[in-house]
């Protein structure tokens, strides 16, 4: 959950307001469903390893 | 950090299956890295009396006959030079493995064996390093006869039956008071909703920080001898010291129930001083250290320690007990005697006043520094002790002399408490907390009782008044992290668990589309169509790049702390790192591929925005390269720009390339051209300069443009945008006419009503009346 000075410092009212922030690494599910292990072939630009998921 | 189930239990009563427990404290405190098993690390290893002790001649081994508890007596050759008649030592029976060797890859068993040809040896009479229990080698340990019995499995004396929780630090960094065992019991005793209170338990370390305050207020001035000043209460919030002067032996040193606690909550066993620093630290998350009192006073000249906490002078140099001698800076906190520093405050003590063997008096310090200065203080030296990780998490200054005066307590066969000091210039007052029960149950979307709401808050010690629902909280001193009413109703939520929410989904609409999302999901979907693939490549760029580029490097911001000079600039554009990625693929070889990155770029040119931070745009750049194709890759670049911008109903127009942006350098302006859509500017399409091509290795047959996103997003037809993508039968048709492009445009329009209808490519033989038309159908 949002700090309520995040929302005051943002100009929002945070009596009435409140807010949730999530990240998902999406990267990293990838990763594990495809069975890789190294991240770094995502901005490898290889087209070897982008038709693996055409 | 390492937590033993046992000694938890110890303070906490656990209602759940011990799997279920991990859960738990997963669940609502902390990660839980892994647990390790060690219910049979200790298995057939007992406690036994050596009845007779021969040495055996011209060898350093003895031969024993020792009492196991059976009916007759057990022959072992043991090396150890303190073996002795009478003693209670611990016997690894045949066959069972060195406790200290289980988790190697081929564990030691023991076994029966003959020594020197004729002295046969049942099993082996076992050290503490053998026994997992520290690195001492000098001998076997002796076990105290007031706590076991010949035959007693080893593992029934000292509950070495465990499970040792292995913590996850990190996620505990907000919580000072989890970094001991009474606060960590605390929390599991809450999210069991048990009561917690420490007055039925072992040792009341840190159980009543009130009466604490209150003695330590009486005591603050009592003392004659002994001085403490803290230069800057911003770096030491409370210094307790406690002169404790021997008054006879320490005990013989027997094998203890704290040195297995030492051992499994990952620390070593040193001595009786140390091991009673160490346990108290491991216990209530407050670090002790132990100076030598008579070294301190040489050091500082006078007849009386004075003890001064200041900031370290640049230059001055201090040796670590480690023998380690270091520069400190002028962030270190360093502990002076009179003015010469002698510790690294919260990190490691000096060697000039290390207690040893011969050590007589001991100056207690039980202190809070500034997390601040001694996190700086970690990285700048590299000291990651048990100690420091603690401090760095910020310890509240409420405990540090009862927690001293247990230590003492642990010492007392051997010293006396002669005098305390206790500096505690800010007092600081309790946090007081309101919030109505309504309030913690609408931010939660619970219905819970005030009653349950109350109890809870309760069995982690917040004190609580409820008024008609009100609630007046005084939170207790160990919770630093609690100020204010979510902090709360976090608690409550936390503690009874998150996974008791009922899901609901929420009373309110959703967020508008965002439309760039939409936009860039459709380009995908046409981009594919085209057979087009999408790369991802870094923001960060090198100043080669941009060079091969032909674009300055002055114009991109750059990175002043970037971990790597290849990764030093922002890049201006996308295309540089397309061409880049078609060097790698032409190399693989792939002999005709297109590629596509949608990013944001920033150019120096664009300004800042009102907050003063650089206007960032989103960019879409492409590449199309071939190796064995002679044609002219304008057209098929242009080809892509024009189906993309149609499928969005952007009617566009192609002009001479005036711009000297940074998109346009790249390309050979004789054979690139302006994307234009009624007035709106929306980036640069064409072949790239000769030059350019050769930087990257390309083969000739290149081309690509550069879109200015943002600039499509505000030309974009509503009604097709925003929609889900949709579905059209598609067909290409080429026709041969002698006729003009119009009539055979109006013939396709016949045949196909109401289909969307597209030229692609007009081509005549030089030697032929006919033209080929070849039209794009969408039903």
């Amino acid at each position: 959950m949002i700090h309520p000075n995040v929302l005051k410092m943002a100009g929002i009212d945070p009596t009435k307001y409140h807010g949730f922030a999530w990240g998902g690494g999406i990267d990293r599910l990838v990763m594990l469903r495809y069975g890789l292990n190294d991240m770094r072939y995502f901005e490898s630009g290889n087209l070897n390893f982008l038709k693996e998921f055409n | 950090m390492r937590i033993s189930l046992n000694w938890l239990k110890k303070y906490v009563n656990i209602s759940v299956p011990d799997d279920e427990l991990v859960r738990l404290i997963g669940a609502r405190l902390v990660e839980v890295e892994g647990v390790i098993d060690e219910t049979h690390k200790y298995d057939n290893i007992y406690v036994v009396r050596v009845e007779t002790a021969e040495k055996i001649p011209d060898t350093h081994l003895t031969l024993c006959q020792i009492n196991n508890g059976g009916e007759d007596l057990v022959q072992v050759v043991c090396g150890a030079p303190n073996v002795r008649a009478g003693m209670l030592a611990a016997w690894i029976a045949p066959g069972a493995v060195v406790p200290a060797s289980v988790h190697e890859d081929a564990p030691f068993v023991i076994g029966k064996r003959k020594m020197l040809g004729k002295y046969e040896s049942n099993g082996m009479l076992a050290g503490a390093d053998e026994l997992d229990f520290g690195d001492d080698h000098s001998g076997i340990v002796e076990i105290d006869p007031e706590m076991a019995q010949p035959g007693a499995p080893l593992a029934d004396v000292f509950e070495l039956n465990d499970l040792i929780l292995d913590i996850e630090n990190k996620s505990l960094t907000h919580r000072p008071d989890c970094f001991g065992l009474i606060g960590f019991a605390r929390e599991v005793a809450g999210i069991l909703g048990e009561e917690f209170s420490l007055d039925s338990r072992p040792r009341p370390a840190g159980a009543n920080p009130r009466a604490a305050a209150l003695r330590n207020a009486s005591k603050s001035k009592e003392n004659s001898s002994l001085r403490v000043e803290i230069s800057d209460t911003s770096i030491c919030s409370r210094y307790t010291a406690m002169v404790l002067v021997k008054h006879g032996e320490l005990k013989k040193k027997y094998l203890t129930w704290q040195d297995t606690i030492l051992s499994k909550s990952g620390m070593r066993p040193v001595d009786r001083i140390v091991d009673a620093t160490n346990y108290m630290m491991l216990l209530t998350g407050q670090p002790l250290h132990a100076f030598d009192y008579d070294k301190f006073v040489a050091v500082g000249g006078k007849e009386s320690p004075q003890i001064v906490v200041r900031l370290a002078r640049s230059g001055e140099r201090l040796v670590l007990l480690d023998g380690k001698e270091i520069e400190l800076n002028e962030n270190d906190i360093v502990i002076c005697s009179g003015d010469k520093p002698v510790a690294l405050a919260g990190a490691m003590g000096g060697a000039l006043t290390a207690i040893d063997e011969n050590t007589r008096n001991i100056i207690l310090e039980s202190a809070t520094f500034s997390l601040y200065n001694l996190r700086k203080t970690q990285m700048e030296h590299g000291i990651f002790s048990e100690a420091i990780t603690r401090f760095t998490k910020g310890q509240p200054a409420y405990q540090t002399l009862v927690v001293a005066e247990d230590c003492a307590e642990m010492l007392s066969d051997g010293f006396a408490v002669e005098s305390v000091a206790d500096a505690y210039p800010k007092l600081t007052a309790d946090e007081a907390v309101v919030v109505s029960t309504s309030e913690i149950n609408g931010l939660l979307g619970t219905n819970y009782s005030d009653d349950l709401i109350v109890r809870t808050l309760e069995n982690v010690n917040f004190s609580v008044r409820n008024k008609h629902g009100q609630l007046e909280i005084t939170v207790p001193a160990w919770r630093t992290d609690i100020h204010i009413k979510e902090d709360i109703i976090e608690e409550v939520g936390r503690l009874l668990g998150y996974d008791n929410i009922v899901p609901a989904l929420p009373r309110h609409a959703t967020a508008e589309k965002n439309k760039m999302m939409t936009l860039k999901h459709n380009v995908r979907d046409i981009m594919k169509s085209y057979g087009a693939n999408e790369v991802l490549t870094y923001s960060f760029i090198s100043e080669r790049l941009l060079k091969k580029a032909g674009l300055k490097s002055e114009e991109s911001y750059k990175i002043i702390n970037s971990i790597s000079p290849d990764l030093q600039l922002i890049r201006q554009t996308i295309v540089p790192s397309l061409l880049e990625k078609a060097y790698v693929n032409q190399k693989v070889p792939f002999d005709r591929f297109a590629l596509y990155e949608i990013n944001k770029v920033y150019q120096k040119s664009w300004g800042l925005d009102f907050e003063g931070v650089p206007i960032e745009k989103m960019h879409m750049g492409f590449v199309v390269a071939e190796r064995k194709n002679a044609e002219t890759p304008y057209y098929k670049a242009k080809f892509y720009v024009e189906k993309l911008l149609e499928e969005f109903n952007i009617a566009v127009k192609f002009l001479p390339v005036k711009s000297t942006s940074a998109e346009s350098v790249p390309f050979e302006s004789k054979r690139a051209a302006e994307i234009w859509s009624q007035d709106a500017y929306l980036g640069v399409v064409g072949e790239f300069k000769n030059s350019v091509r050769r930087n990257y290795k390309l083969a000739e047959y290149l081309a690509g443009f550069e879109i200015d996103l943002d600039a499509v997003l505000g030309l974009v037809n509503n009604k097709k945008v925003g929609n889900d993508f949709e579905v059209r039968e598609k067909l290409d048709e080429t026709v041969a006419t002698k006729g003009t492009f119009a009539e055979a445009l109006m013939e396709m329009e016949q045949k196909y009503p109401g289909a969307k209808i597209s030229p692609v490519g007009i081509y005549q033989a030089e030697n032929s009346t006919d033209k080929k038309i070849t039209f794009h159908i969408e039903k």
